[in-house]
């Protein structure tokens, strides 16, 4: 049977991929920006490991004459950062480097799940040449892949925790899912947000379900004045947010 | 279904898939039960989230949604990759095969690297100064004093650091042929060209003094599997390159997956042997007392061990893919 869906193991524009049942699943992809502030911090923190490793390297030879060998082995661990550092920490922390981890990134396999070891050491082999062609790559790719992740078959996403979700207990009967997105974000959000601002908001939707649900209103808001209380505790009691 | 009620209903199963990932992702022991009913859930919230999406966009109980789905793929679902095979295995099986898939290319490569050398000692009998641009001053003036530059680097080094600095000097160049090849090839042509020409120009400008001898004696221990490997990896690249450049039935980017784990399996084959050679390039190639014929004979015998060992002959027909 022909279909449109992209065969397995191939995501199409935006990180849509197929999942199990044939669900569509998007997968937040991580842009040029995002992905560059994480390769720069882990490229400092590599720089910081290796001079780390030179001088204490230098120090604890001064301490214990190994010869010919301690330079020998101070040249091999330096050279196993330069190539290992990426690969192991990706395949050690479930596809995060420290940068990824600081940015809220992390590489997964094309469809969504656990990427291998091989994928990971692929992907960052070459690295040394993405450095140079990555960057027009990764802008001109829909998926925003660069090249060691087109030849691995990984994608790197967003995984970020965000403030945690606030789900509406009741809501006027009137109201859509637009509506209780729009309460939801906003309850969500309020915490963050200047607090006059927020409780010039939460007025604004308390005001709105007042005259708009009058009945709604008197079940659920115990009779008090919005004009008075903390808007956004009110707005919380009212449409039963936990 | 009114969003209250659904979110009445799916509530308690987003905690329980919550908490189960949870115990995934900190590594706490997952019983098979557990794990099941994981699997069971995921499906389960998998449509819910489908759902959600078209009836509720954007609503909380959505995006929780998509998140846990998102979250449950990454712990429950491993990307079907063959799992790593055994250093035996690997050995005998899975490196010979991805060398025999590679053989055209490593010819190409081999043919060109001996005609770049061919024009680099060719060019460079003509024009002697050419040679003077691949040495630096202190080589040409060890070679008019009548001794090989390498005899002064080595008596300024213990063998150990000189070896291991060779050693990961070579693993360099054949990461960056094997690297560059992904770039549509390029990396990997200039890696083979350059050296092919360095080679042959070096070459010539020893013949000019006179020490050709000498140069051979020094490079015939390492010399030739350490060309063999440079021109592997660079052919390991290029077929990551040509699966880039050139089109095909299959998608581009599943014809850039299987070149590149072959890419990658090669790679990791002639590794140990680039870390071997910097042993012998830095301790017995330099070796005053080791006579030219048994430098020779070890070069000829790792060349051989190394295609042996890359080619099989006992390498059974390859079972079908189940």
């Amino acid at each position: 049977m022909q279909s449109d869906n992209p065969p397995p193991g191939v995501p199409s524009a935006g990180g849509t991929v197929i999942g199990l049942d044939n669900v569509r699943l998007e997968l937040p992809l991580a842009g040029v920006g995002s992905r560059t502030l994480a390769a720069a911090i882990d490229h400092a923190l590599l720089a910081f490991l290796q001079i780390i490793w030179i001088f204490g390297g230098i120090a604890l030879a001064g301490a214990i004459s190994l010869g010919g060998w301690s330079v020998a082995l101070i040249f091999l661990g330096f050279f196993f950062l330069q190539w290992g550092y990426f690969a192991l920490f990706e395949m050690f922390m479930d596809g995060q480097t420290p940068g990824k981890l600081a940015v809220g990134l992390r590489v997964v396999s094309s469809q969504g799940g656990r990427a291998t070891a091989a994928a990971f050491i692929v992907r960052n082999f070459l690295r040394t040449f993405d450095i140079f062609i990555g960057l027009p790559i990764m802008a001109i790719d829909r998926n925003s892949r660069r090249l060691g992740d087109a030849v691995a078959g990984t994608l790197v996403v967003h995984d970020r925790e965000g403030p945690e979700e606030v789900e509406l207990g009741r809501h006027p009967a009137s109201w859509g899912s637009r509506e209780v997105a729009v309460a939801e974000s906003f309850l969500r959000r309020a915490p963050l947000m200047e607090s006059q601002l927020a409780q010039d908001f939460g007025y604004r939707l308390l005001r709105w379900i007042q005259r708009q649900e009058p009945a709604f209103w008197d079940e659920h808001s115990g009779g008090v004045d919005p004009g008075a209380a903390d808007k956004v505790a009110l707005l919380r009691k009212t449409l039963g947010a936990g | 279904m009114d969003y209250q009620r659904f979110v009445e209903l799916r509530a308690p199963i987003c905690d329980e898939f919550e908490t189960g990932l949870d115990k995934i992702r900190r590594r706490r022991g997952v019983s098979y039960p557990e794990l099941e009913r994981l699997a069971f859930l995921y499906r389960q919230l998998l449509h819910d989230h489908a759902l959600a999406r078209g009836r509720f966009p954007g609503t909380a109980l959505a995006r929780r949604l998509r998140r846990l789905v998102l979250a449950g793929t990454h712990q429950l679902q491993r990307d079907t990759g063959e799992h790593l095979p055994s250093i035996g295995r690997f050995l005998s099986r899975t490196f010979p095969r991805a060398m025999r898939r590679l053989a055209p290319l490593i010819l190409l490569m081999a043919g060109l690297f001996l005609v770049t050398a061919l024009f680099g000692f060719a060019l460079t009998s003509v024009e002697p100064a050419l040679g003077m641009a691949f040495l630096n001053p202190g080589a040409v003036e060890d070679l008019k004093a009548g001794r090989l530059w390498t005899e002064s680097v080595f008596a300024v080094l213990p063998g150990a650091t000189a070896s291991t600095m060779i050693a990961t000097n070579n693993l360099s160049v054949a990461l960056t042929a094997w690297a560059g090849g992904a770039a549509a090839g390029l990396g990997a042509l200039w890696v083979v060209l350059l050296n092919g020409l360095m080679l042959g120009a070096v070459m010539a400008t020893t013949a000019h003094y006179s020490m050709t001898p000498s140069l051979l004696e020094f490079i015939a221990a390492h010399g030739p599997l350490e060309l063999s490997l440079i021109v592997v990896s660079a052919a390991a690249g290029l077929q990551v390159g040509r699966a880039l450049v050139m089109a095909s039935d299959r998608p581009r980017s599943e014809r850039l997956r299987s070149a590149g784990r072959d890419a990658l399996v090669v790679l990791l084959g002639c590794l140990p042997w680039i870390l071997l050679l910097g042993f012998v390039e830095g301790f017995l190639s330099p070796h005053p007392e080791l006579p030219a014929a048994t430098k020779a004979l070890l070069g000829l015998t790792l060349e051989v061990v190394f295609i042996a060992i890359a080619w099989n002959p006992m390498l059974p027909p390859e079972e079908l893919a189940t």
